[in-house]
């Protein structure tokens, strides 16, 4: 089983808990987690993520009318509100834990929102700044099934202590393993998005690679040894260490290679992606040392040359 | 029913039009009507609600025109 919160907030950065939102339409025998006094839902999903609390509470535990209505615990009386959750069945609703939840909540800022973002293929957003937490984040994402971003309401800026800069994105649990699993994927294999813009990596290790004859792409260097076509991406580890180099030789045709190197299909072309340690393979990354000759070896091993 | 007092919060969103709607009855005598005004639709359902939980009547919500509506409450 994936661990959820570990891997995307590792690789994305995140430094509050994920929070786990279930529905519930029976009241649970164990209450012992309800809030001391009636709280907003805003605020427990707050506490949840930045103290790691849990709660298990009911109607009688909210103190937010308009949570009230979005979580689906009244049916409105006068107007229809939007967004909630309807039919209004819901009796509890436990927040915190993330096994079993209906929906993940996410508190972030804007830049580690664009990288989920680009992880997810974009995020049609739907949010006005009012039945926020509750109805944007929470209500909207279990009734469309469908990931949603909210900018908070005040109620949420007043009473929780969520800073300016903050922001909150729910989604879907089966959207968020998607999510796990496609950057546990991306670590795995050294794909593009291996958590390592080269503007990011250490300027003495950018001159070794220009000293090798590359430039620099967005996340990974590119260069030609001999006939290939070659990308280098270095990996990061869990803690921002870079750690490994992903060497991704695209060649036409189809071809056989030996391991360590994998291949994956795409078109015409034959991508042939190999993940090593540096020190292993010999490449000191700060000097350059051994660079092209260890990477041409490499391939060339590889492919039987 | 004439109010004793009429509030207008056009333009106020949650929940500035609940804390304002409080303290606007909380000048009012038992028994004394209060008119609030608003356009939030948000409020239209909580405003009614929040202060039924105070255990003040809610004698009226109508929608006045496009946007607005009036929400008459007696003070418990």
């Amino acid at each position: 089983m994936i661990d959820i919160d570990f891997v995307i907030r590792s690789y994305i950065g995140i430094k509050y808990r994920l929070v786990g939102v279930k529905i519930l339409n029976e009241i649970p025998k164990d209450l012992s987690d309800k809030p001391k006094k009636p709280m907003r839902h805003c605020q427990m999903v707050w506490e949840a993520a930045v103290l790691g609390k849990t709660f298990t509470y009911t109607l009688e535990d909210l103190s937010c009318p308009n949570a009230e209505l979005a979580l689906g615990f009244v049916e409105p009386k006068y107007v229809d509100v939007q967004p909630r959750i309807q039919p209004g069945n819901t009796k509890a609703i436990r927040i915190g834990p993330i096994e079993g939840a209906d929906v993940i909540l996410i508190i972030l800022n804007p830049k580690q929102l664009m990288d989920v973002s680009v992880l997810l293929g974009g995020i049609k957003a739907e949010f006005k700044g009012e039945i926020a937490v509750c109805g944007e984040a929470t209500a909207l994402p279990y009734m469309t099934k469908k990931p949603n971003i909210s900018l908070l309401c005040n109620g949420a800026r007043m009473f929780a202590d969520y800073k300016e800069s903050e922001l909150v994105l729910g989604l879907p649990y089966e959207d968020a393993v998607k999510l796990a699993e496609k950057i546990s994927a991306l670590i795995k294999t050294g794909g593009a998005l291996c958590g390592c813009l080269v503007s990011d990596i250490p300027k003495q290790i950018q001159l070794s690679f220009k000293n090798n004859g590359f430039e620099k792409g967005t996340d990974y260097f590119f260069g030609k040894i001999d006939s290939y076509d070659v990308r280098i991406y270095l990996n990061k580890d869990e803690a921002g260490r870079l750690n490994k180099i992903t060497i991704h030789v695209p060649i036409k045709g189809e071809i056989i290679v030996k391991k360590p190197f994998e291949v994956r299909k795409r078109g015409q072309w034959t991508d042939i992606i190999g993940i090593f340690e540096p020190e292993e393979i010999g490449i000191n990354l700060n000097t350059g040392e051994n660079l092209r000759n260890t990477v041409k070896d490499l391939i060339e091993k590889s492919i039987g040359k | 029913m004439k109010p004793d007092k009429i509030l207008d919060i056009r333009g106020e969103v949650c929940p500035y039009t609940f804390v304002k709607s409080k303290l606007a009855i909380e000048q009012l005598s038992s028994g004394q009507i209060l008119e609030v005004i608003v356009n939030h639709l948000p409020a239209v359902e909580n405003v009614p609600r929040s202060l039924e939980n105070e255990g003040h009547k809610i004698i009226e919500v109508k929608q006045v025109s496009d946007e607005d509506w009036h929400i008459i409450v007696q003070k418990a």
